[in-house]
């Protein structure tokens, strides 16, 4: 292997980056090379270890760059981005992006085949929980629109009978709340798993390291 | 090296080195890597987080028909790096009064 096919196959391996840190790596390790002269490829080469072990080095190092100052790193990201007028829209892609880089750090992993399996039970279990908390939020914007619905038909029965009013009232109300209980409860739930979540996944990359 | 080197503990290293003078990937390696038992592939995450928290900044200069990547340390990096060397000295202290090692005190 020779420079030109060592960089050619890091770049290859560090696909997941975004264009611009992956160009910067590239030109880093490209620089390094011809600093150290042609005679010393070689020893550089054995130095670095395989592509593949150092693009696992620096996604790992991305990984744990993410979750250890995520905060400060989100207003540091935009600036560095140049932001843009779709804010939302960059950040979205940028949490795919993360999502993107902890799979494939994760990949890259020395795991052992058990833990390969747990981790993949993990995640599966982990989407099953989002699918079930999204569904609960669903059912209570669900009862919120039907207490509503039942809450001013009541008034409609009012001439019928008071009590029959009040009582369809009352239902209406109840379910009303009930549908909002479940919407913010859960949504705060399902925020709160999530950050349990991906902090033992960024545990296990770390420990893993 | 027996003892691990944390990830502060290097950064202190690196701005070290370039508090002294401004320095390209390659030297800043061989520098680092006279004194401490690290790989290339150590170096470059440092370098790039260093930059990203403003401790360090890049210039380009021709060098025989190609530009090199030269690092400069910052007003901010140098008071990082003045931060770290006297957390150093007194963790260092601490633990050589336990190892029973002279202390600088």
């Amino acid at each position: 292997m020779n420079k030109e096919s060592y960089l050619d196959e890091l770049r290859k391996s560090l696909k997941v980056l975004p264009q611009v840190d992956r160009d910067e790596t590239i030109e880093f390790y490209k620089e390094y090379f011809e600093d150290a002269g042609i005679e010393n490829e070689a020893a550089v080469i054995e130095e670095l270890g395989s592509p593949k072990e150092l693009a696992k080095k620096i996604l790992v190092d991305v990984v744990d760059k993410k979750f250890s100052s995520e905060e400060q790193d989100d207003a540091a990201e935009t600036d560095f981005h140049q932001e843009g007028h779709d804010n939302k829209k960059k950040k979205e892609n940028s949490a795919l992006r993360t999502f993107l880089v902890v799979m494939a750090a994760i990949l890259a992993l020395p795991l052992s085949p058990i833990l390969f399996a747990l981790l993949i039970t993990l995640f599966a279990l982990t989407f099953a929980f989002i699918i079930v908390f999204i569904s609960i939020i669903a059912c209570g914007v669900v009862m919120f629109a039907v207490g509503l619905v039942v809450a001013i038909a009541a008034l409609f029965l009012l001439p019928v009978g008071i009590g029959k009013a009040l009582l369809m009232l009352g239902t209406g109300l109840v379910t009303l709340g009930l549908g909002i209980l479940f919407v913010i409860g859960f949504a705060k739930l399902l925020s709160l798993f999530c950050n349990g979540v991906a902090a033992l996944f960024a545990k296990i990359v770390h420990s893993k390291k | 090296m027996l003892f691990q080197l944390g990830s502060t503990l290097l950064d202190a290293c690196v701005l070290a080195v370039l508090s002294k003078s401004d320095a390209y990937g390659y030297t800043l390696t061989q520098q680092v890597k006279t004194v401490l038992d690290i790989s290339e592939s150590t170096l470059y995450p440092v370098l790039r987080r260093l930059q990203k928290d403003g401790a360090l900044e890049t210039y380009d200069e021709p060098y025989q028909g190609r530009n090199r990547r030269y690092y400069r340390i910052t007003d901010r990096g140098r008071a990082l790096y003045a931060n770290y060397l006297s957390e150093w000295n007194s963790y260092k202290n601490s633990v050589d009064s336990l190892l029973g090692g002279e202390s600088n005190e």
